[in-house]
């Protein structure tokens, strides 16, 4: 009796054993593959150099605009804009055009350094708004950021200020200053801001674009506050979704955007996918295509650059030549960034640039204050066809007239 | 006889029914892009602008099997789905004339599981293929012996490992094992007089928690690995529709509980207690989400129609009681019966369009195999004047409008509207209800066309209806409106 008690026991005692045995095996397996399953936190912003990237300028042809033009085109485009309250859209557009090196003889203009300041530092703002004004720099819920369309005081369009930053070299570390005395802010927080906050169906996308893709490493991506996985292939999509005259200025800022992408990607490789090059430079080249087909005689785009068998919309306020003058100047400045195989024939780019020309040589002073964002386009985008930027022609001083020279 | 009467009837009315379900064409969409790639898709394939937003395919088996369906014809999804849904209730029938013998349960059995699992579900839902396998679950979880068999126990794992592979919805059959867990765990500790060592040391407890153990791993052995259990980590949601009682499922729901309680009552000797603890979970559940109908009501006909039989002391037909003994009836009358069956069988089949490829006959048109809310008209026009853009659409028509089988369009949002980016579904919203600016909206992304719903879009109808410079209608019939941008 006892003996059966025994095995009984025993069996019982080493049934046991195994099926503590067991659960411990399969508990931990089991928490094992729970831990591993827990949702991991993407990385939200990727790797970001200090130093932005910055376009080469590929072509210098000097048919497209002769030294003396340049000079006097450029000279006519200076900054004007040492008085109280310059537009800050202007300035925005004044220092992407001309530079942070940029000096003038002119007491009127501001210098580049003394431009970025303003745009990145409360106090510059402040002297030139008035203590008054609601400062341009603003902490918001993902970081500093630009005051934007919120009249002259504010930037024009979403992160376009901060495109600016990174097309004029600011490095990411450079400080920014907001108002009463915040704790120390930088560029980079104003990125990082820029990014968290980004979509990719936003309205406007174009220059996050430009800002993330100056400052980026390689092909990385990064977590935007809706969940999407933001990479460079996606943002090449997107802004080759939309119709052709969709976007800011006639859809050139998408262009441009896609141009650059290509060059940067020439630098670093931002695309993770080969073909998205190729869809770009497809892209790209249909639109050169239909710019060709669709140039007036006299050398201009308008506003129906994609089909000039259509009429042309007008613009809320600058008739036809403003609207010709933005369409020409932005098609030169993305085809200056582009690479040769997406250039049309030379005669194309000869035809608008000498156009632009005479139409800015005849213009007005107070039309060219007027419509000074468009112009800075056009500056930039004819000095880029010089193999330079237009810092590199300052100080300017005033052209002599044909009948001085003599 | 009169079982596969009632089984041969549904079989019948089922494969005329039009096709409700649209997630089919979700799934088949998603199917074709894993056959193609030869990878699971890591976005939603059928909504362009989810690019960029991670998603898990929990489904990839469903979704293969319904690309290949689709892959044949529109004729043969709505054949699968007659099939799938027959295999169920024939499930149900073979169970319940086992259990009971008698004809008039049974056949109201298969009524009421029709009535409230199918009408839920609609026809060509992912989860009928999931049916089966969880009344196949509920058979042996259930079945005393089976339970104890390492037959039983291999037989979950698998049938879990298969579902997992199906659809994410394999938790509910782990929660079904759980449950039978702790039963058995209330059930061992009851009989050892509440002594834990023996309790760990009983054969069927430990069976039980080591089938529910290798179970919950088995959900594993999928190409997502741990990816499922990621998925339920991320999307675990508490929030749901609870069951509409005055509906045709809140009504079986009803009669179910009024029979639970009769069975309660009026029943002999001691219920098992998993039963107990099951149907009244399921069925809490199911109040509170009405989707847990679906699951409820396998649990419920096979549980609640044998006890209902035995409470009541319903006797078996007289003919079943004569089967069993086969000396009680002539050789001659069991071949006829058999001999009927098959001819009911026959003439079933031969009615259902499922005969067309063997028998003859003409193939349905679309409008007979969708039902009035699918946007057939739509999406013919769609097939003739394909659309280069994007197309504006309800959610539940791009479904079908999406897929290579219906419009093939690149529509803004499917049925799958959670895994698109927060700014688009926002404007999903937003042009759903026509709000102002929509026009600036649509430039945004690149919609070439709106197909709008002249019963639910009424707004947007409003709004957008008579088009304008930039669009114009293209077409119109009594259920859809189709707005085109000019020049696209």
């Amino acid at each position: 009796m006892i003996r059966n008690y025994l095995v009984a026991r025993h069996g019982l005692g080493h049934s046991v054993t195994l099926f503590v045995l067991s659960q411990l095996l399969l508990l931990s397996g089991i928490a094992a593959a729970a831990v591993y399953s827990l949702p991991q936190q993407p990385v939200a912003i990727p790797q970001l150099q200090n130093e932005p990237r910055c376009v080469e300028l590929k072509y210098d042809w000097p048919q497209v605009i002769t030294d003396e033009q340049l000079q006097s085109t450029m000279f006519k485009l200076r900054p004007q804009l040492n008085h109280p309250r310059p537009k800050i859209n202007f300035v925005d557009h004044a220092v992407r055009c001309w530079g942070l090196q940029s000096t003038f003889n002119d007491k009127n203009c501001l210098s580049g350094a003394e431009m970025a300041a303003m745009l990145t530092d409360q106090n510059a703002f402040q002297a030139a708004w008035g203590a008054e004004e609601a400062p341009l720099l603003i902490e918001g819920e993902f970081g500093p950021g630009f005051r934007t369309q919120e009249g002259g005081a504010t930037s024009s369009h979403v992160d376009h200020t901060l495109g600016t930053l990174a097309e004029i070299g600011i490095p990411l570390d450079h400080p920014i200053v907001l108002k009463d005395g915040a704790s120390p802010k930088s560029v980079r927080d104003l990125l990082l801001a820029a990014m968290r906050d980004f979509r990719v169906n936003q309205k406007e996308y174009e220059w996050t674009t430009v800002s993330a893709a100056s400052y980026a490493t390689g092909p990385t991506e990064w977590i935007s506050q809706d969940g999407e996985k933001v990479s460079f292939d996606l943002l090449a999509r997107r802004l080759m979704r939309q119709e052709w005259t969709q976007g800011v200025c006639y859809g050139n800022h998408r262009l441009y955007a896609l141009a650059l992408l290509l060059q940067f990607d020439d630098q670093a490789g931002l695309f993770q996918d080969k073909s998205t090059r190729s869809e770009v430079i497809a892209h790209l080249s249909e639109a050169t295509a239909r710019l060709v087909k669709s140039q007036a005689a006299e050398g201009y785009w308008d506003q129906n650059w994609e089909d000039a068998s259509r009429s042309p919309e007008e613009m809320e306020a600058g008739g036809p030549q403003m609207r010709r003058i933005l369409a020409t100047g932005h098609a030169l400045e993305w085809w200056a960034i582009a690479p040769q195989e997406v250039l049309p024939p030379r005669e194309t780019i000869i035809r608008g640039a000498q156009w632009l020309v005479v139409e800015i040589e005849n213009m007005e002073p107070a039309s060219v204050v007027k419509n000074y964002t468009f112009l800075t386009h056009v500056g930039r985008g004819l000095c880029l066809w010089r193999g330079k930027f237009p810092y590199q022609l300052t100080p300017l001083s005033e052209p002599q007239s044909a009948d001085q020279s003599r | 006889m009169s079982v596969v009467g009632v089984v041969c009837a549904l079989f019948v009315l089922i494969s005329f029914s039009p096709l409700s379900s649209h997630t089919t064409w979700l799934l088949a969409s998603r199917g074709e892009a894993i056959l193609t790639t030869g990878s699971l898709p890591t976005t939603d394939v059928s909504q362009s602008l989810a690019e960029g937003m991670t998603v898990r395919e929990t489904s990839w088996l469903s979704a293969v099997f319904w690309a290949l369906v689709a892959r044949q014809s529109l004729e043969a999804v709505s054949w699968a789905t007659t099939i799938l849904a027959t295999i169920s209730i024939v499930t149900i029938a073979i169970t319940l004339w086992c259990k009971t013998s008698n004809s008039l349960l049974t056949g109201v059995g298969i009524v009421w599981f029709g009535a409230i699992a199918l009408g839920f579900l609609g026809l060509g839902s992912t989860l009928l293929l999931v049916l089966p396998l969880w009344i196949a679950l509920l058979l042996v979880t259930l079945n005393k012996e089976a339970n104890r068999s390492l037959f039983g126990m291999m037989a979950s794992i698998v049938i879990v490992a298969l579902w997992a592979n199906l659809d994410a919805s394999v938790g509910i059959g782990l929660m079904l094992l759980g449950l039978v867990t702790i039963c058995r765990a209330i059930e061992g500790l009851r009989e050892s007089k509440f002594q834990p060592s023996r309790l760990i040391g009983d054969r069927r407890f430990q069976r039980a928690i080591a089938t529910f153990e290798l179970s919950l791993l088995a959900t594993l052995l999928t190409p997502l690995g741990t990816g499922l259990w990621a998925e339920w980590a991320q999307h675990f949601s508490l929030t749901g529709s609870p069951l509409m009682i005055p509906t045709v499922a809140g009504v079986c729901w009803m009669i179910a509980a009024l029979v639970f309680g009769i069975v309660l009552r009026k029943h002999q000797g001691t219920l098992p207690l998993v039963e107990i603890i099951s149907l009244a979970s399921f069925g809490f559940l199911c109040l509170c989400w009405g989707n847990f109908a679906i699951w409820f009501a396998p649990l419920a006909v096979i549980v609640l129609v044998p006890r209902l039989q035995s409470a009541l002391g319903i006797q078996a037909d007289t003919a079943a009681i004569a089967d069993a003994d086969p000396k009680a009836k002539p050789q001659a009358l069991r071949f006829a019966y058999s001999l009927g069956a098959v001819l009911l069988a026959w003439i079933a089949f031969a009615i259902s369009p499922l005969s067309q490829p063997l028998l003859g006959g003409q193939t349905r048109t679309i409008g007979q195999l969708f039902d009035s809310s699918a946007p057939v008209a739509a999406t013919r026009y769609l097939r003739e004047n394909p659309v280069q853009g994007m197309v504006f659409a309800p959610a539940n028509w791009g479904d079908l409008l999406q897929s290579k089988q219906g419009g093939r369009a690149d529509v803004f949002a499917t049925t799958s509207l959670r895994n698109l980016p927060q700014q688009a579904k926002y404007d999903y919203n937003r042009l759903n209800r026509g709000d102002s600016g929509w026009a600036e909206t649509a430039d945004r992304y690149n919609i070439d066309a709106f197909i709008i719903d002249k019963h639910s879009q009424l707004s947007l109808k409003e709004t957008v209806g008579k088009g304008d410079d930039h669009w114009q209608v293209a077409y119109e019939d009594d259920a859809s409106l189709v707005l085109r941008r000019r020049g696209a």
